[in-house]
């Protein structure tokens, strides 16, 4: 539906964009996640038209919009800050853009009495955007940019203005609407929690590139690279080499020496002898003061624990190993903090699945 | 390509203005002072009109030369005035940050809700007439005046002090006038520091009058020199209060500039003094201009 | 800084309040002197007012000053805030530093240069001095004053709000109308009051670019005042002084409240 071609977006010598290629399609929840300055704002603005496009284009269901100011484009963008008009109330800002494209009067009052309907704001039609909270004036935002029923919405860091307990109530509320609607949201984040709740698809970007595109669980357990895997959610990263190649279950060496076994995917190209990197979740390790059973598809090593950081729900502990190799492991909190067993300098085991770990690139 | 063109015209409007009505006027200055005295007196004719074309505009430069400028400097009355210009605006600014501070000072720890009632009462004067405002001392200070009353009636002096038409009433009107640019920036540097700063200095062994010489007086530095220029600048082409406070000795250059101008009618020597009285502005002004850019944003 | 608020500072703003209220204070208070020598009192009256208001060079004066003030600030606003809006948001363009430089030196101008050179312009190009040439001249200086005050106002303005109108269906300038000039407007209302007051109060421009027929109220002002202190000029005095405090204090007011409403409305848009 969206289509990327080759887009370049050069400020004088700084490249923001560098030909990147990607295809949104329609009625997904896509989300642009990166740290700020990834250019993830950059793309959102030449969609929207704020920005033009050094070279490449930009196709909306095959239609060039390149040149396109933004006013003409069937996209629209809810702000981060919202953008809300101050000078004009609920009503009047919901009704905005349905005004300048000269709407009648009648029609415009329907429009908006739909509008605040579907973010339940019927009663506060005559407020003024400074006598509402947080979350009510994204849900005029939201609705203001929904009034002229676009074919796609662009939300800039949406829910960046609001508190962490606001925030979670908001996202389901945005799947909501965004599944009634059956529209195409595109979603600019920092916040790997939040493009991992909300979006259906979620794109990596770093310094202008796309460095993975896919579901949410698919970069969460398969990172197409170690800056992806760092960048979403706490992991372990070791240097391995491949010992052998042969089998559903292979060896590889890593520490000093160290053995283990993984359980490769089927497109991972490997050869015996080359350096990769293994990427271990720690909530994929299991922490244990007795040694457990040994089986051919479990690794297991011992070391001691240096640091437990303890944050309600899980506990993370830093292992270190006897070879020096520090480990982080997850353990949830099944038993009250006071009678855990683990303890600071305690020597423990460590112990995760041949298919609980993925071999990426060094 | 519409767009193109309204840009153009929102650019030309206030562009073309100020071409006409403050740079071409300043160049004509500039051309008038590098006249023969005779060809700018009146009735004035202009030597250079559009029609002679490039060779007219070269006709006219051959005959500039620097007489007025050589005159200013052969003549004493000229440097003598630019002296004690600069000697009363560097005075008076002194005399209104001494005055100011401890006022923006006040200001600043006064609580939050009179404040910007303060700010409103220190404001007004400063819109209300200038010349009222330097009428109003003409009254205090001349021999039978408010002040001389009100200290021979106190026994302090047995005979009327002679202050107006003097080099005293100058300094006093100038700095009546200005006082409120020296205190605005002062105010505005010393209300922005924060109040933990001297609570810390103070848990680490600062008595109070040691905090303000250490914290309070070296963070309100960006609004002293701001105030100082604001102060500085304007006093030196001071023109109505030498006049109006100042007796005939008091030769100021803006008014010196003024009397050759109404009362020789030697609009050559005029534009030539404010020539000079702009170079010698462009020092304080370039400065000026640094210190604001450094400290853009800190002030209002 | 948030600190007790003492004696010596009390102290402070007394004796600074004083002194920048004292001679006005003095000037009113004379004003109702029924003695016509202005340093004794004679008792109470409003007859100086009477006599102002019947002399006809004094309202001819304040009539033609009005006129120019009013006009030049509504010129030099319409001015001042394109120009703020040129500095602001056209980005380079070919002479700009020429351009700003020509915003900023009229305000550090000394007025007698300013005088001098419109003068020359005007008797250069031939115009008979008069209403319209002082309209002219302070229109240039005022127009800068406005650019500056409306310059650090729309510099804080969102641009996201603008980029909202423009993604909801508004051509750039449409956008400017509807969103940016209602939002700034108490801003430009303060440039046209500074502008008001600043030709209001004008005397050296003035004296340098008027002409026979067009004496101004401070050119008035300034001929009688040199002839020293009378109990008519202070009358006078205390109704310039009367009208324009009580329109900065009103302007003010509504300013204050606006600006409160302002800073709720910029604080709620921008929850940060």
């Amino acid at each position: 539906m969206i289509r990327f071609e080759n887009v370049t977006k050069a400020y004088g010598s700084f490249t923001a964009i560098s030909d990147l290629s990607l295809d949104i399609h329609q009625g997904e929840f896509f989300s642009l996640l990166g740290p700020s300055g990834c250019g993830k704002s950059t793309m959102m603005r030449m969609l929207a038209g704020f920005e033009s496009v050094t070279s490449g284009r930009i196709l909306l269901d095959g239609v060039d919009l390149t040149g396109m100011p933004p006013n003409r484009r069937p996209i629209n963008m809810m702000f981060q800050s919202f953008a809300l008009f101050p000078h004009m109330n609920v009503a009047r800002n919901i009704g905005f853009g349905l005004k300048q494209a000269r709407w009648r009067k009648r029609d415009i009052a329907d429009r908006v009495d739909e509008m605040l309907a579907l973010v339940q704001m019927e009663n506060f039609a005559d407020r003024k955007p400074h006598q509402l909270s947080g979350g009510q004036m994204q849900r005029v935002a939201l609705a203001r940019s929904l009034a002229l029923k676009p074919k796609v919405l662009l939300l800039d860091e949406p829910l960046g203005a609001l508190d962490k307990k606001l925030r979670e109530e908001t996202q389901f509320q945005l799947m909501d609407v965004q599944d009634r609607l059956g529209l195409t949201f595109i979603i600019v984040t920092h916040d790997q929690e939040e493009a991992m709740t909300v979006s259906s698809r979620i794109a990596v970007m770093k310094d202008g590139k796309l460095l993975q595109v896919g579901e949410p669980s698919r970069i969460y357990e398969h990172p197409a690279n170690a800056y992806v895997a760092d960048f979403i959610g706490n992991v372990n990263l070791l240097p391995v080499r491949i010992s052998a190649t042969d089998g559903e279950l292979i060896d590889v060496t890593w520490g000093n020496g160290r053995n283990m076994v993984i359980r490769p995917q089927p497109e991972d190209r490997l050869s015996a002898g080359a350096q990769k990197t293994l990427v271990l979740r720690p909530e994929k390790i299991h922490v244990s003061k007795e040694r457990p059973e040994e089986a051919f598809n479990i690794n297991m090593v011992e070391g001691v624990v240096e640091e437990i950081s303890y944050i309600g729900s899980v506990s993370t502990f830093h292992v270190r190993l006897d070879d020096g190799v520090l480990i982080r492991a997850q353990e949830a909190n099944r038993l009250l903090a006071s009678r855990r067993e683990i303890d600071w300098d305690d020597r423990v085991w460590l112990s995760w699945r041949a298919g609980a770990c993925v071999i990426i690139e060094s | 390509m519409r767009k193109v063109s309204l840009r153009s015209l929102m650019i030309a409007v206030p562009y073309v203005w100020l071409l006409l009505f403050f740079l071409i006027p300043f160049l004509i200055v500039v051309k008038i002072s590098l006249s023969d005295s005779i060809t700018a007196s009146p009735p004035y004719t202009p030597q250079l009109t559009v029609q002679d074309g490039l060779a007219g505009l070269w006709a006219a430069l051959s005959e500039f030369d620097f007489e007025n400028y050589v005159w200013l400097i052969e003549d004493g009355v000229y440097l003598k005035a630019y002296l004690f210009s600069l000697k009363v605006a560097a005075i008076s600014t002194l005399v209104s940050l001494l005055i100011g501070y401890p006022i923006a000072y006040g200001m600043a720890k006064a609580p939050k809700r009179w404040r910007s009632t303060l700010l409103l009462l220190l404001i007004l004067p400063f819109w209300t007439s200038f010349l009222i405002r330097i009428y109003a001392w003409i009254g205090i200070l001349k021999s039978e005046g408010y002040l001389n009353i009100a200290l021979l009636k106190l026994r302090l002096i047995n005979e009327p002090l002679n202050i107006l038409y003097t080099d005293a009433a100058v300094y006093i009107g100038i700095v009546y006038s200005y006082l409120p640019f020296m205190i605005l920036p002062l105010y505005a540097s010393l209300e922005r520091i924060d109040g933990r700063l001297l609570e810390a200095a103070e848990d680490l062994g600062c008595g109070s009058v040691s905090a303000f010489w250490q914290v309070t007086f070296p963070l309100s530095l960006p609004g002293v020199i701001a105030g100082s220029f604001l102060v500085f600048i304007p006093a030196i082409g001071e023109f109505v209060i030498p006049d109006l406070l100042g007796g005939s000795a008091t030769l100021m250059i803006g008014k010196t500039l003024w009397l050759e101008f109404f009362a020789n009618r030697d609009w050559g020597v005029a534009s030539a003094v404010a020539i000079v009285l702009l170079m010698i502005l462009i020092v304080p002004i370039v400065l000026f201009q640094r210190h604001q850019q450094k400290h853009q944003g800190e002030l209002g | 800084m948030n600190r007790r608020f003492n004696t010596f500072n009390l102290t402070a703003l007394t004796f600074g309040f004083g002194f920048l209220y004292l001679p006005l204070l003095l000037v009113i208070i004379f004003s109702f002197n029924d003695s016509r020598l202005v340093t004794v009192w004679g008792g109470f009256s409003t007859k100086w007012y009477a006599v102002v208001l019947a002399n006809e060079a004094y309202m001819e004066a304040a009539w033609i000053t009005l006129r120019i003030a009013a006009l030049s600030a509504s010129l030099a606003t319409v001015l001042g805030t394109l120009s703020a809006v040129v500095m602001v948001r056209m980005g380079s363009f070919p002479g700009r530093t020429l351009y700003s430089g020509m915003i900023y030196a009229p305000l550090v101008m000394p007025e007698v240069v300013t005088g001098l050179s419109l003068l020359l312009l005007f008797v250069a190009i031939g115009i008979d001095r008069g209403f319209w040439t002082i309209t002219i001249a302070h229109v240039t200086f005022s127009m800068c004053y406005a650019s500056v005050v409306v310059t650090s106002r729309l510099r804080t303005f969102d641009r996201s709000l603008e980029d909202a109108a423009r993604d909801l269906g508004c051509s750039p300038f449409s956008a400017f109308c509807q969103i940016t000039l209602p939002i700034i407007a108490p801003a430009v209302m303060s440039a046209w009051l500074l502008s008001f007051t600043l030709s209001l109060d004008d005397l050296v421009i003035a004296t340098f670019t008027s002409g026979p027929g067009s004496t101004t109220l401070p050119m008035k002002l300034y001929s009688s005042v040199r002839l020293g202190v009378s109990p008519e000029i202070n009358a006078l005095s205390t109704m310039l002084i009367g009208i324009v405090a009580s329109g900065v204090l009103i302007a003010s007011l509504v300013n204050r409240r606006q600006e409160r409403r302002l800073e709720n409305e910029t604080r709620a848009a921008a929850p940060a």
